[in-house]
């Protein structure tokens, strides 16, 4: 074809040539197989990725983990009859406290370690060693 | 029997199974197009495939409408045949081609020659393009039609069809040189 075709040539040559044959379908086995994978798809979507009861057994179960970590946790501090001490005062300390005393020593349960230091008053009037029940 | 026999009666008649009934209204056609856009069976089935697998994960996206929906499944098969043009090397050895395939011939006799001649021509156009020319010249729709089915403005689809015209009538007045079957 020497000329520049016209429109119409074009639409004649390009149905001359369709690249589809005459009456080719897509077969029916085939579009069976593809309905049913398309349906499956769109069911999947559907379908939420964590069921119910698998997100309430994960809640579950992280709860019972928190709640045993707390426990353990609270249940190894010291309690103050555990850790009671009762120290005599330590000689080098004595210069500090006079008279020389008694000191208890313990640790709360939040962990702070208290130390009383006991020392002996004199009543008013008296001083010590005196014996108050004469 | 139809096809529409073949398929289990809930399938077809459940107002919910809207998936199933695109598919039953809309696979066929989508077929002969994917079939002229990509020029092969494998490609052509592939291409149905994924558009309708795209349309059930992205079923939300779908209008509402089956017209919508219809034009809705051509853009996404347009698309998908972008990518794999994009993607495969079919463009360069067709541009290479159709230098090289002869005019149709005068007879009818050689329908394969043609065949080849037309699907050589059409694999140098964007597919857009080829969209335009395939369901306006080979499908007979109305440019308005096409439009709509592609999403762009007729006057859009009128200027796909004209550069398309040239670049075919490029491809048949072009001396040839052999004949590739």
């Amino acid at each position: 074809m020497s000329h520049r075709p016209t429109d119409e040539e074009l639409r004649q040559w390009l149905r001359a040539g369709d690249p589809l044959p005459p009456g080719e379908e897509l077969p029916r086995p085939a579009a069976l197989r593809m309905r049913r994978l398309v349906i499956d798809a769109g069911e999947e979507r559907r379908r939420p990725a964590w069921p119910m009861w698998r997100v309430a057994a994960v809640a579950a179960s992280l709860a019972l983990a928190l709640a045993t970590a707390w426990l353990t946790q609270t249940q190894s501090a010291p309690g103050p009859d555990a850790t009671l001490i009762v120290v005599q005062t330590p000689p080098a300390a004595e210069a500090a406290i006079e008279p020389p005393g008694r000191q208890i020593q313990f640790v709360t349960r939040g962990g702070t370690r208290v130390i009383w230091t006991l020392q002996p008053r004199a009543p008013s009037g008296t001083e010590a060693g005196d014996n108050l029940d004469s | 029997m139809s096809f529409e026999a073949a398929i289990p009666s809930q399938a077809v008649t459940a107002p919910e199974n809207r998936l199933g009934d695109l598919f039953d209204r809309h696979h066929q056609r989508l077929y002969r197009l994917a079939r002229r856009l990509s020029g092969s069976v494998e490609e052509a089935r592939d291409l149905v495939q994924d558009s309708f697998l795209r349309a059930a994960r992205h079923a939300g996206r779908l209008p509402a409408s089956d017209r919508g929906a219809e034009a809705w499944l051509v853009r996404t098969l347009i698309n998908l045949c972008r990518d794999h043009h994009r993607r495969s090397e079919v463009r360069r050895r067709a541009a290479e081609t159709v230098l090289k395939v002869a005019p149709p011939p005068a007879d009818t006799e050689s329908p394969l020659v043609a065949r080849a001649a037309v699907r050589a021509a059409l694999g140098v156009l964007d597919p857009r393009r080829r969209a335009v020319v395939v369901l306006h010249e080979l499908e007979e729709r109305p440019i308005k039609e096409v439009a709509r089915l592609l999403g762009i403005a007729p006057v859009t689809a009128r200027w796909h069809l004209s550069k398309a015209r040239r670049q075919l009538a490029v491809a048949l007045t072009t001396t040839p040189e052999e004949v590739k079957p």
